[in-house]
């Protein structure tokens, strides 16, 4: 084929043309460190990176929320091991109480109780940076509150009064929140979430402090009554204070309960981290070049270019005419 | 029959001027190297032989005394081909196309594509951040303010984005108008001049090589922007004289039989013309050339190739949401409805989930009606559906969140717990003494209790899948995308980004093969300067040998006329 000096000119310029255009995405390569710098380039890594990247902004959102709720849940522990010190502190006077014999000492123990009453009341209405820990999702005022009649109430409602059946919407009451385990509604479609996936992060006070008659706070109400009766009934005395000691233990119960919830959160973080961990190494795998393969790849186009601009200087320069005398 | 005695110089003479004739060409051709479009020129010449004298006495044979009469120059002609001029610009129809359609989707990148800019997605997942940070404390003031601070920056990201896709629209739009008047129908106007210019040297007898250059020059850029066809017919002017006619139609291959359109014929020219339609779409007439006379009034479906279809395709092609007739490619106002549709969708469903429904009558088997409608997101005007049409009006450029919103944070509905549940979790009201707020009749006050069990639900719609639902150009719904809104935006820019990358590829093999051809037509028509460096030093020697041959001649005629006869003188 006959070849002219327009054609080599033109097909040397877009050699040099496309060599420049490799060099230019190459040392880019190297500044940002990414691969690819839009979909067009690598369209089935630009999708997998970009589902990284949602799974590891969901990750650091369930992180924050398993963090806020750990710090809510160490005061929550706080306050009721407060409470259960303070029903011990009460459960040795009623037992002096109970055994003493003087009507002078009972007179005592009453008054001193009462002030400890007035604290465990206070306890139950623990604040954690604003907000009531122990009213399910009443947060904004305390739960446990004495109304006209003196007696104690929950939300509104007479704690003497309260039936696990017919109040059930009190203890279920409930808040959740979105750790990543796959927050699901049961039934789908409904408002109601399935607790097993989700946290749920509001405790009832019910739960710990009893309800109906088995109340702490009415039964050392009802101790209290037994001790200033004269005549003083020792059995009678006695039979309160069991029921007293139970109500305790069962705080000592739900005390252990706050524990396992925190391990139960201590297990997600870990869990979270780790996972964050291996989305890190994905999106490394597939965004991030590494600066060795980078610079080699530089390195070599730069050597082509050279060796191209070289070349192209001896080409396009000498004619037939540089040769006739 | 005796040889004239002066015919010899004749010889001579004609040796000399036609290679004076010949060095002239090769210096034409040397300067014009670099000139565009420039096909070299070869001086023709025959040699004379005597023949064709009858004479009465004439000896033919091996006694026939008489040799032949030189050379003469018979004209500069051109070394073209017609068949790679026609291949040559059959591809640089598809390469044209190609070009215009890989740039104009490579400007949609930096909004659509969020590998290296943060775009619709990361304020999506910032929105769904904060929901979920809401929910965990669903009393609280601040962070309600916080959600409705991030939705509003969310509705102000889809309008940028939708009104900077518009911008290129427009953009497109007026490089088809400047490219028509420039490009397309200031070509036409000059080849149909050169056409009336050539015609009128070749009556008399030229073959006005600059002058066909230029018009091929001309027809190949013209190439470029649609399929073409040239047509070169014979026309008689008398018995002795017939010139070729050029005129060149638009081809479109796609109707049976293939339609033709007049561009250009003998000094006839027509133009194209882009006019704007209601719906924003663009149509392309045939008017006839100086005047405003339309001749086809829409030839827009008739383009099959080149960059005027790259141009149509660009403005008119809505993908999947064509109806019939429409221009299926996915071109900008395919991107323009998705974002549409994604808007509609998420604001459907935020509002159906924030609107009160009524429980009760979903549990005894009633349908879900919303109870009262709680709108959190609307068009500019407040309204989300047309009363009419029941179509929504909510666009990706006048999503805002709604007023009422805007003016209360609360508006947020944070707790759907049904009616019956709402009675008994309630909380009594206290003032700021402590005491409680009683009524008229003496009873307490009580307010809704605060959970975020809704927002939950909202957030789980968002991560959630969803049906994105959308009308066509024929009225009928389609499902347009099943999947979360986050993967709707990742496939709506992995398949930009899959057809940038098919239609770049393709334009790197059309110029491969468009450069094949060019090089071929170049070895073919273009000059090469170390041929015309040996004509050169050819027709030099050819020149001095004729000289010394006239010398020559010169000498010999000297002798006999001063040499011969003056013995004894």
């Amino acid at each position: 084929m006959r070849v002219t000096n327009v054609s080599v000119t033109r097909n040397y310029l877009t050699g040099l043309h496309s060599n420049r255009a490799l060099l230019n995405k190459y040392s880019n390569q190297t500044i940002t460190g990414q691969r690819f710098t839009n979909l067009a380039e690598d369209p089935a890594s630009g999708v997998r990176a970009l589902q990284v990247r949602r799974a590891m902004s969901r990750n650091a959102t369930y992180q924050e929320n398993v963090s806020a709720a750990k710090s809510q849940l160490a005061s929550a522990e706080t306050t009721m091991k407060q409470a259960v010190t303070l029903t011990h502190s009460i459960n040795e006077l009623f037992i002096q109480g109970a055994n003493g014999t003087y009507e002078g000492d009972r007179e005592a123990i009453i008054t001193q109780v009462d002030k400890l009453q007035q604290e465990l009341l206070t306890l139950a209405n623990g604040k954690f940076s604003d907000k009531y820990m122990f009213g399910g999702t009443n947060t904004t005022s305390p739960p446990f509150t004495l109304d006209n009649d003196n007696d104690l109430c929950y939300n509104g409602y007479k704690v003497k009064d309260i039936d696990a059946n017919a109040n059930a919407a009190l203890f279920d009451d409930a808040n959740y929140i979105d750790i990543g385990l796959g927050l699901k509604f049961n039934p789908a479609g409904s408002q109601n979430v399935d607790p097993n996936s989700a946290y749920k992060n509001t405790i009832v006070g019910l739960d710990f402090m009893g309800h109906g008659s088995e109340n702490i706070y009415l039964l050392i109400s009802d101790m209290q009554d037994m001790l200033s009766a004269s005549p003083f009934d020792p059995e009678a005395a006695g039979k309160v204070l069991d029921r007293f000691q139970t109500a305790s233990n069962k705080m000592i119960t739900e005390l252990t309960k706050l524990g396992s919830d925190d391990n139960f959160l201590d297990f997600n973080k870990n869990r979270l981290e780790e996972e964050k961990l291996n989305l890190v190494e994905r999106q490394e795998a597939i965004e991030i070049i590494e600066p060795d393969e980078a610079i080699m790849n530089w390195k070599m186009q730069e050597y082509v270019y050279n060796a191209a601009l070289q070349m192209g200087s001896r080409l396009l320069q000498s004619t037939l005419f540089d040769y006739i005398r | 029959m005796v040889r004239p005695t002066f015919a010899s110089f004749e010889v001579a003479r004609s040796a000399i001027s036609v290679a004076q004739m010949g060095l002239n060409t090769v210096g034409h051709n040397i300067s014009n190297v670099n000139t565009a479009g420039y096909t070299r020129q070869r001086v023709d010449q025959v040699s004379l032989s005597n023949s064709g004298i009858n004479s009465k006495y004439r000896i033919y044979g091996a006694n026939n005394q008489n040799a032949g009469q030189g050379a003469l120059f018979n004209g500069i002609s051109q070394i073209r081909d017609t068949y790679l001029d026609t291949r040559y610009r059959n591809e640089a129809s598809t390469y044209g196309e190609l070009s215009v359609k890989t740039s104009g989707l490579t400007e949609l990148q930096s909004i659509i594509d969020e590998i290296s800019t943060d775009g619709i997605g990361v304020k999506l997942a910032e929105l769904i951040s904060d929901l979920t940070k809401f929910a965990q404390s669903a009393d609280d003031v601040e962070l309600a303010t916080v959600v409705r601070n991030s939705a509003k920056q969310f509705t102000q990201i889809v309008n940028k984005s939708a009104n900077e896709i518009q911008t290129i629209l427009d953009t497109q739009k007026n490089d088809l108008t400047i490219s028509l008047e420039n490009d397309v129908n200031a070509t036409l106007e000059q080849i149909a001049y050169l056409n009336e210019k050539i015609r009128e040297q070749h009556i008399n007898g030229d073959p006005a090589n600059e002058l066909m250059d230029s018009r091929n020059l001309l027809i190949d850029q013209l190439s470029e922007f649609a399929n073409i066809k040239v047509v070169n017919t014979p026309e008689k002017i008398s018995d002795d004289i017939t010139v070729s006619r050029l005129s060149i139609v638009m081809v479109d291959n796609t109707t049976a039989p293939a339609s033709e359109f007049t561009l250009v014929d003998n000094k006839n020219y027509n133009t194209l013309k882009s006019t704007e339609n209601a719906d924003g779409t663009v149509s392309i007439s045939l008017v006839e050339g100086g005047t405003d006379a339309v001749l086809k009034p829409d030839i827009t479906d008739n383009f099959s190739k080149g960059a005027i279809k790259g141009y149509i395709d660009l403005i008119n092609g809505c993908g999947n949401y064509a109806g019939d007739g429409e221009n299926s490619f996915r071109g900008i106002p395919y991107y323009q409805k998705a974002l549409d549709t994604f808007a509609q969708t998420f604001a459907a469903t935020m509002n159906r989930l924030n609107s009160i429904t009524n429980e009760e009558s979903a549990a005894t088997g009633g349908e879900l009606k919303p109870f009262y409608d709680k709108n959190l997101f609307a068009d500019g005007d407040g309204n989300t559906v047309d009363p009419l049409t029941g179509k929504s009006t909510i666009t990706a450029a006048n999503i805002t969140i709604s007023d009422m919103w805007g003016k209360e944070a609360w508006y947020l509905t944070t707790s759907k717990l049904s009616s019956s549940q709402q009675e008994d979790a309630r909380e009594p009201v206290k003032d700021d003494n402590g005491n409680y707020v009683l009524d008229t009749e003496g009873n307490k006050t009580y307010v809704n209790q605060l959970t975020g069990d809704n927002i939950n639900a909202m957030v789980k719609a968002l991560t959630g899948s969803l049906n994105f639902s959308a009308t066509n150009g024929n009225g009928d719904k389609f499902n347009f995308f099943t999947g979360t809104p986050e993967e709707f935006l990742t496939n709506m820019a992995s398949t930009r980004g899959l057809d940038t990358s098919l239609c770049s590829t393709l334009l790197k093999a059309s110029g491969t093969v468009i450069s094949g051809y060019v090089d071929t037509r170049d070895s073919i028509s273009a000059v090469s300067v170390d041929e015309e460096a040996i004509n050169m030093m050819t027709y030099q020697n050819y020149y001095n040998a004729a000289a010394r041959y006239m010398t020559t001649l010169d000498e010999a005629l000297g002798t006999i006329i001063q040499s011969m006869g003056v013995v004894g003188r």
